[in-house]
């Protein structure tokens, strides 16, 4: 019995653990693997155990309570809406609420199961040892797989480019303005860049470097009014074919009129 | 659960003979019986044997995860542009399927090994499409419930309109589940999704197994019935999407199971799992409509074949109250919405039902059977393997549906009994329901063959398959292999439901199952690429979130995902604003339109001209697409150039953004 009250203590401060790992800040794995019991598992748990109080830890009961989950969680999400807590904060509220009644709920069921179950004397078995070897292998395997899936999409570009744009600086009148540049090209590229306002430049730079995933921008004053139906144009060239406008941008006044 | 159905092979013999008695002989249904492949009237024997596994679930975990890392390279090898790629791939689907499928065949393996093996196919499965998409959204669909589910995230609340997808946020389980994930763990609404995703998957497979095992009384057929209906076409990929049906499909099951523990208790102690339905039947209302309405449509004939069987007194309390809240919630939570899937299945299904009477009284050629709207045909062997599954699909329903029929006890008792009333009342009603409802599945390949009914096809056939899985699994258990421990013939078995499983993953996907190397136009997966990310990402940092866009399909997916814009939808504004990128001119009618959707910018994609629209359409299926018969003009696109107060803010080569603010008034 003082096992099974051990334990007790042991699953509620687990809970208390899970619970306050997500409200922690901590990184998102240590969270993640906190949350998931809280979210798929242990609210449904509770429901269960409530429908059925003696059902065993079977499959049946495992199934149940992952679905019974999901769908208290929708219906949860529902109701925190309504009184208007559907953030972090209602959901860690209603996670742990949920998490320590199932705890408490089955607290004999888990004392008995573990009572009956799982000593380090029974782990160091031969067959055990060999399950656990598998086991790592299908992690490591899986892992691998996923990784390298990953690498394979993040080094997969179809396109090399360059962006260039230009944007009021405050968002409207164009007396300040950002032109930006960015090396997408795989390379690094040098290149030149214009400002003109009505075809007669403003700012030159005449050459720059930009290394692949490289930005450069730049603040610029614009001291003339931009006259009706006026165009601020820039344009970028690559200065391995200086004769040929590369990227263009511009602001355009309104017409007249409009 | 396995002693329930294990009867002699002696016993089901002597059997089958004393029902063969009668005044001619034989009786003449029974007959027929046979000529269909009802060899026994007894249920399947079963050898239960409780000892260890021919071949344990360890070494089958190996060889799956082995399985992966084939996948991961086949896919990592297709962006390279190895044409190899996409059949190694299927190689690497076979090799994870085929040892299980082989295992689970044979009659001695353990209950709790079956179920092991289930879910090692199923994570397995499931992974394949982790690995096809291991960073970034690909289906179309994704990227509309992830603006739902960032709704709620950022704005704390439910049922805000999502331009993208109206009817959406009216059915927002998948993203309330999967918001918790993300706001709980401080993960990203894509890494939030993998989670609840897999949470799903499993709870798909565990609860289809249970159910069959309840029904059928077998562990055997259980596992066999949850490996078939992994040859359903929505399996691998279209219900692991980021879409509603992905979660609405494991509450189904999760409901069905309920009512399925609930029927085996006295009304009492079943109350407490009519409580529990009804939550689960909440949660699926909330989740998709269609899926909720076929709910409570199996639970009716669930009813309706309990009242053929045994009469009306025979419908239990319980059964009669998980019907009734099955049919009830979806209503009512429907009503609450404003029937928001009227409007939007409507027109659907008027499409689809007209295409397939054209198509049945041959005015109408229906879909081009394999080949792409950009003209892509489907290899040979792809097209070879799904004829012929198609093909085994139908012979083996053909047999397999009296085989189970047998199985749940109908023949049976309809061969021993005196009176056929009482021998339909110790039939097995709900068996008999799945069973009937593999009739669809003839169905649903009809539809699959239209433009307009694709869709609906595709859909009857996640439900179908509910049937045809049992109706196949009976027939392998109890025909095919039987008691026999011939490892041959269990491999013979296990490489046609590899193939099946194999066959469903072209039929849904076909020759674009990887990520190809080369964009492609208008083609989801293939045209996702990082340089459409990147502009839609530039948009929210240099023009801020929120600002009303107009833009083809592919780029107002991404501008909603990762540049949180508003774009312009027929759906949402009942114009199409495409026709002003791709109209050859800039006249007063553009102007207008411009002017009464309140657009900020206009985002021209220069690589819709270089070929036709892989998926039929370049934009939302409107009028700009009605407009284009061939790829649009580079001129057209580019048309903004000339118009005095249009400013041209961003330019990739590829991509243009214009500013027309000044025009609309917006400015």
């Amino acid at each position: 019995m003082a096992g099974a009250k051990t334990l007790e203590a042991a699953l509620l401060a687990l809970a208390a653990i899970a619970a306050t790992a997500w409200a922690s800040g901590g990184g998102a794995i240590v969270r993640t693997v906190a949350v998931a019991p809280l979210v798929l598992f242990l609210p449904g748990a509770l429901l269960v155990s409530l429908v059925a109080p003696r059902r065993p830890f079977t499959f049946e009961f495992c199934v149940l309570a992952l679905g019974a989950s999901l769908a208290a969680d929708i219906v949860v999400g529902l109701v925190l809406h309504g009184i208007g807590a559907l953030n972090p904060t209602g959901w860690g509220f209603a996670a742990t609420i949920m998490a320590a009644g199932a705890l408490w709920r089955n607290r004999r069921s888990l004392a008995s199961f573990a009572r009956r179950g799982v000593t380090f004397a029974s782990l160091l078995t031969r067959e055990n040892g060999l399950r656990m070897a598998a086991l790592a292998v299908v992690a490591a395997l899986v892992t691998s797989s996923v990784a390298l899936a990953s690498y394979g999409a993040r080094q997969h570009r179809p396109f090399a480019y360059t962006e260039l744009w230009l944007q009021p600086f405050d968002g409207a009148s164009p007396q300040r303005v950002l032109v930006g540049v960015r090396n997408q090209e795989e390379a690094t590229v040098r290149y030149g860049l214009e400002l003109l306002l009505n075809d007669r430049t403003l700012v030159r730079w005449p050459q720059f470097d930009l290394a692949n995933g490289q930005q450069r921008v730049e603040d610029v004053p614009v001291q003339v009014a931009l006259p009706p139906e006026g165009r601020l144009e820039a344009r970028l060239y690559r200065l391995d074919e200086p004769n040929l406008v590369y990227r263009r941008a511009w602001l355009s006044a309104p017409a007249q009129g409009e | 659960m396995e002693t329930q159905i294990a009867i002699p092979l002696q016993r089901a013999r002597a059997g089958a003979a004393a029902t063969a008695r009668g005044p001619l002989g034989l009786r003449p249904w029974l007959l027929v019986c046979r000529a269909l492949g009802v060899s026994s009237v007894a249920p399947p024997p079963e050898r239960v044997v409780e000892s260890s596994s021919a071949v344990g679930p360890t070494p089958l975990a190996v060889n799956a995860a082995a399985a992966l890392l084939v996948a991961a390279g086949a896919a990592s090898a297709n962006l390279a542009g190895y044409e190899w790629a996409p059949a190694l791939f299927y190689g690497a689907v076979a090799l994870l399927l085929a040892p299980i499928a082989t295992v689970l065949t044979l009659p001695s393996v353990k209950r709790s090994d079956r179920i092991a093996m289930v879910l090692i196919a199923t994570i397995g499965l499931y992974l394949l499409r982790v690995i096809r998409g291991p960073i970034v959204f690909l289906g179309h669909d994704e990227y509309l419930h992830w603006v739902t589910a960032d709704h709620i995230i950022e704005r704390g609340r439910l049922f805000d309109v999502n331009v993208l997808f109206p009817v959406g946020p009216s059915f927002p389980g998948l993203e309330i589940a999967t918001a918790q994930v993300a706001q709980m763990s401080g993960l990203s609404v894509f890494a939030a999704s993998a989670i609840v995703l897999a949470a799903a998957r499993l709870l798909f497979v565990g609860c289809l197994y249970l159910i069959y095992e309840r029904i059928a009384g077998s562990a055997r057929v259980a596992s066999l019935g949850c490996l078939f209906y992994m040859g359903c076409s929505t399996f691998v990929f279209f219900d692991t999407n980021f879409s509603y049906e992905s979660l609405a499909l494991p509450l189904l099951t999760l409901a069905l199971l309920i009512e399925a523990v609930a029927r085996d208790l006295p009304f009492k102690r079943a109350v407490p799992y009519v409580l529990l339905f009804a939550l689960a039947a909440l949660a699926l209302a909330m989740t998709h409509h269609i899926t909720a309405f076929a709910l409570a449509a199996i639970l009716a004939a669930f009813v309706a074949v309990q009242i053929v069987v045994g009469g009306v007194r025979s419908v239990s309390l319980q059964l009669a109250a998980t019907a009734l809240i099955g049919a009830v919630v979806p209503i009512v939570w429907s009503r609450a919405m404003g029937n928001p899937g009227e409007a939007y299945l409507g027109p659907v299904f008027e499409n689809g039902f007209g295409e397939v009477m054209r198509v049945l009284h041959f005015g109408s050629s229906g879909r081009k059977l394999f080949t792409a709207d950009d003209g892509a045909v489907a290899p040979l062997w792809q097209q070879s393997l799904l004829i012929g599954s198609v093909l085994l699909t139908s012979l083996a329903l053909a047999f397999g549906f009296f085989r189970t029929l047998s199985l749940a006890r109908l023949f049976e008792r309809l061969g021993a009994a005196a009176g056929m009333r009482a021998a339909l009342a110790r039939a097995n009603p709900r068996l008999i329901a799945l069973t009937m409802l593999a009739i669809a599945y003839p169905l649903s390949i009809v539809f699959r063959l239209t433009r307009s009914g694709w869709e609906i096809g595709n859909r009857i056939g996640a439900f179908s398959y509910l049937g045809v899985a049992i109706v196949l699994a009976a027939l392998a258990a109890g025909v095919l292999q039987g008691t026999s421990p011939s490892r041959l013939r269990a491999a013979a078995i296990g490489a046609v439901a590899t193939l099946l499983v194999l066959a469903g993953i072209i039929s849904s996907e076909g020759p674009r199952i990887l990520v190809p190397a080369r964009y492609q136009v208008s083609a989801d997966a293939a045209s996702i690429e990082p340089m459409g990310i990147e502009t839609a990402r530039w948009t929210e940092a240099w023009l801020g979130p929120q600002r009303h866009f107009v833009a083809d399909r592919i780029n107002s997916l991404l501008l909603s995902g990762f540049g949180r814009q508003l774009v312009a939808t027929t759906l949402q504004q009942g114009y199409d604003a495409g026709v002003v990128l791709v109209a050859k001119t800039f006249g007063q009618n553009e102007r207008s339109l411009l002017e009464k959707l309140g657009i900020d910018y206009l985002l021209a994609d220069l690589r819709l001209t270089t070929g036709l629209p892989v998926v039929g359409s370049y934009f939302d299926g409107g009028a700009a697409d009605a407009m284009l018969s061939a790829p649009p003009l580079p001129a057209a696109l580019l048309k903004f150039n000339a118009e005095a107060g249009v400013s041209r803010v961003f330019d990739n080569g590829y991509e243009v953004i214009y500013d027309v603010r000044a025009i609309s008034g917006r400015r």
